[in-house]
């Protein structure tokens, strides 16, 4: 079987291959160009997918691989239009990612665990933010980035690298989770983490950026810092919450035509948050947080989620790889392979020490920070982020981003899928003695 | 930002559609029908659309054109499945010549009726033909909804004349479908382009790619996959197939059907790829229509006139066809004379018709063809179940 899905990749790739040199520009209808990428990145990506699950990878590195080696910087099978053309479909999916996010958050099971959540995002914040500034401020005394002059700058790219070097991806962790059906104590610290230093660094983000905008670029001017925190953190919260007694109403009422209704509501939550300048993840997680765990809807909600989750990841995460930027990260990957390898050692050190004051559990303390690696398309937002509104050195700023994601991203998904092996969390994984 | 909000009034209307449409049993059997096949939703399409309230913008439409590709090539491949050899052999064999007799007899006669104003308004234009073939074979096509409305109305007795109607209308589409889809390889849009295919070639190509793609589909379907897999696996593959087509001119609709075909006759998980096509159609089907009613600019005057003189046609076309076919191909049974009538409810097929000719040939005309095929589908599904009953209750 594995045989046949290499085949079958390798025609599909062949048939994009000659579709897209041998028809002349002029005997084409480009206009269904994202109709074919979108059909040719959800197969493909699915195979491959499976193809690296063969050797103990898991699909989500298949996807995320599929979509760097078909976008437009290796084959330009996929077109950096095309990706823009499908950031419909990539924002709706990524909805759907956090909701799931949100349901899989099952208090009656973090009861227990909110001491080590607590410890060990906040303790990893610290010390990953406090030792990726240092060594950037160092680092870009040595060799500054083009544009950023001055110690002032480049403790405050320090801070704000710091800051971003926190964020891990919620969507790869989700994807991971379901892809191995993971349940446990481990899986819940993870996500859990994961979702709290996410509100954390959009909290720090929101304040330093507007801090360095009134410092270094006064004339662009800046919304009052408290008002858009409330507005970014409570508001969504609470839009979340709503839009989860929403949801659950009408799983209790209703219950019907469940998969439609829930690409609706992701539809709807995009579309509110955007308008509203709310977090759209963080609206989502709120939402799936609250059907999971303050209705009986949960169960039924989780299943209707998964259930066609599949196609959702494989596009989502094959866009993701297709819109790197890997001409940057040529330019950059050794300085990214360094801090990145900083990160992980900054991240070893603080989930470890968090752990330890929270006296957790031996596989907490052990395991929780591999799972606390991966970067993607929301950690690269907010470098994108810092690149328009500092536009003098954000350039530089985004392609060291870029650098240093494209390693998380890849082994992000590897060492989370280790750590719920190790902890014995997935279905065949052992338990380590 | 317009596109997604676009979106979720549409996700929010199919939903609502989908709960409100078995409530409405007890307006007239045309009205109902109409409402059983979503044909209504071409209206709130027209009325979202930029001609009228423009919430669906025209910037907004063009993104949301991948969807009618998909929406094609989903209507395509469910209509090719169909095509059991297995299933259509336990039918006599002589239900096939007359359902497609009357089929090519509906086609000629609208097209005979067509071919003079559309002749002279186009001149030369070889652009003619692709228009033409569209009102004809939009025209020939039966949908089998009828038979269903009415069944939920009164009592249908399985007898062969009901077995021969449901027969016809489950198979005649296959004419239709086909010489319109080999209409985009013959009269290929690109033709005369420097460097261009030739009509033969296109038509070759069209064939091939059929063959290929449901060659690739096949093989997916070989794997082991768990029903999520399958899901993506076969959402994928109508994408890409659509894809593919569309991105070539070719006819989506057509190309997906031939995969269908033959995926119907060479794959055991036929009957699982079917039951998915199913339940993911009914939602689906209803954004389609919306969008199809957005894109639709609306030629009130010529449209309406021509959409008259086609059902016109179109219901002597079926009465013709109907008494020639069981003429020349006797049924062992008695056949009432205006068999034909019985076949008047045209349903999604021509709506997809209406749809791959306004994407794909763009002229003077198309407006008006497009708003001829669309009125003429609303006014035939009004009279179908009608009709039907007539026939039947003889």
């Amino acid at each position: 079987m594995k045989m046949g899905r290499v085949f079958i990749l390798i025609i599909l790739f062949l048939s994009m291959f000659m579709l897209l040199r041998f028809f002349e520009k002029g005997l084409v209808n480009e206009e269904a160009l994202p109709t074919l990428s979108l059909g040719f990145v959800l197969v493909s990506a699915f195979l491959f997918g499976k193809t690296v699950k063969d050797y103990s990878l898991p699909m989500v590195t298949g996807y995320l691989i599929l979509g760097i080696l078909s976008g437009p910087y290796v084959m330009n099978l996929i077109s950096h239009e095309t990706t823009q053309a499908l950031r419909l479909i990539d924002e709706i999916a990524l909805s759907l990612i956090a909701l799931t996010a949100g349901g899989e958050l099952r208090m009656k099971e973090m009861r227990n665990l909110w001491k080590p959540l607590f410890y060990i995002s906040l303790v990893l914040t610290g010390v990953v933010t406090a030792g990726i500034a240092i060594f950037t401020f160092l680092f870009l005394y040595l060799k500054p980035l083009p544009g950023a002059e001055g110690l002032l700058v480049n403790l405050f790219i320090g801070l704000i690298l710091g800051i971003w070097a926190v964020n891990s991806s919620p969507d790869i962790t989700i994807g991971v989770i379901t892809e191995y059906r993971a349940k446990g104590k481990l899986t819940e610290t993870i996500l859990g983490v994961t979702i709290l230093k996410d509100i954390l660094v959009i909290a720090l983000f929101t304040i330093l950026l507007s801090f360095g905008q009134n410092l270094f670029t006064p004339e662009r001017g800046s919304e009052p810092v408290f008002p858009l925190l409330a507005r970014k953190i409570l508001g969504s919260f609470l839009a979340g919450t709503g839009f989860g007694w929403l949801m659950a109403m009408y799983l209790k009422r209703v219950g019907k035509e469940v998969t439609l209704f829930l690409v609706g509501s992701a539809l709807f939550i995009t579309s509110f948050s955007h308008s509203y300048g709310l977090e759209p993840i963080l609206v989502a997680v709120a939402a799936g947080f609250f059907v999971e765990n303050f209705s009986e809807e949960g169960e039924s909600f989780i299943k209707a989620v998964e259930r066609g989750s599949l196609p959702i990841y494989a596009i989502f995460f094959a866009i993701a790889g297709a819109s790197l930027d890997i001409e940057g990260f040529r330019r950059m990957w050794l300085i990214g392979a360094v801090f990145a390898a900083l990160r992980v050692l900054t991240i070893y050190v603080g989930s470890r020490f968090g752990a330890s004051l929270a006296e957790a559990e031996k596989e907490i303390g052990h395991y929780t920070w591999l799972g606390l690696i991966s970067q993607a398309g929301v950690t690269l937002g907010l470098a994108i982020m810092v690149e328009r509104r500092f536009p003098l050195w954000g350039m530089g700023f985004k392609e060291l981003a870029l650098a240093i994601i494209v390693f998380n991203l890849l082994l992000g998904p590897f060492t989370l899928q280790y750590a719920l092996k190790r902890a014995g969390e997935i279905e065949g994984g052992q338990p380590s003695r | 930002m317009e596109t997604l909000t676009a979106l979720l009034l549409i996700a929010i209307i199919s939903y609502v559609s989908n709960r409100i449409t078995p409530v409405l049993v007890r307006l007239p059997i045309g009205a109902q029908h109409v409402l059983f096949t979503g044909t209504e939703y071409l209206f709130l399409g027209l009325l979202l659309g930029p001609y009228l309230i423009g919430f669906l913008s025209k910037e907004v439409l063009d993104q949301l054109r991948p969807f009618v590709s998909l929406a094609l090539g989903w209507i395509g491949l469910l209509y090719g499945l169909q095509f059991n050899w297995r299933d259509i052999r336990t039918f006599p064999l002589i239900y096939m010549p007359i359902a497609f007799l009357q089929a090519l007899i509906t086609m000629g006669i609208v097209f005979i009726v067509f071919y003079p104003v559309l002749g002279y308004l186009l001149g030369g234009n070889r652009l003619l033909y692709p228009l033409l073939i569209a009102l004809s074979a939009s025209a020939s096509l039966t949908s089998p909804s009828a038979i269903a409305v009415l069944h939920r109305r009164v009592e249908i007795k399985e007898r062969d004349l009901v077995t021969l109607v449901r027969y016809i209308s489950g198979i005649d589409s296959l004419i239709g479908i086909t010489i319109f889809g080999l209409t985009f390889a013959i009269f290929h849009i690109t033709y005369g382009y420097n460097q261009g295919l030739l009509p033969l070639e296109w038509f070759l190509l069209t064939i091939g790619l059929s063959l290929f793609l449901a060659m690739i589909f096949n093989l997916c379907l070989l794997l082991p996959l768990t029903s999520n897999e399958f899901l993506a696996v076969t959402t994928g593959m109508v994408v890409f197939s659509s894809g593919v087509a569309s991105f070539l001119y070719l006819s989506p609709l057509f190309v997906s059907m031939v995969m269908g075909l033959i995926i119907a006759n060479t794959s055991s998980k036929r009957e699982i790829l079917y039951e998915n096509l199913v339940r993911g159609e009914r939602p689906f089907y209803i954004i389609f229509v919306i969008i199809v009613g957005g894109l639709w600019t609306v030629e009130p005057l010529w449209g309406g006139i021509g959409a008259l003189i086609y059902t016109l046609a179109r219901v002597a076309g079926k009465y013709l066809g109907g008494i020639y076919a069981t003429a020349i191909f006797k049924p062992p049974f008695p056949i009432p004379r205006d068999l034909g009538l019985a076949l008047l409810s045209q349903g999604g097929v021509a709506i997809a018709i209406a749809a791959s000719l306004q994407q794909t040939y763009q002229t003077t005309l198309t407006p008006t063809v497009m708003t001829i095929i669309l009125t003429g589908v609303i006014i035939n599904e009004f009279l179908g179940p009608r009709y039907l009953m007539k026939v039947l209750s003889k």
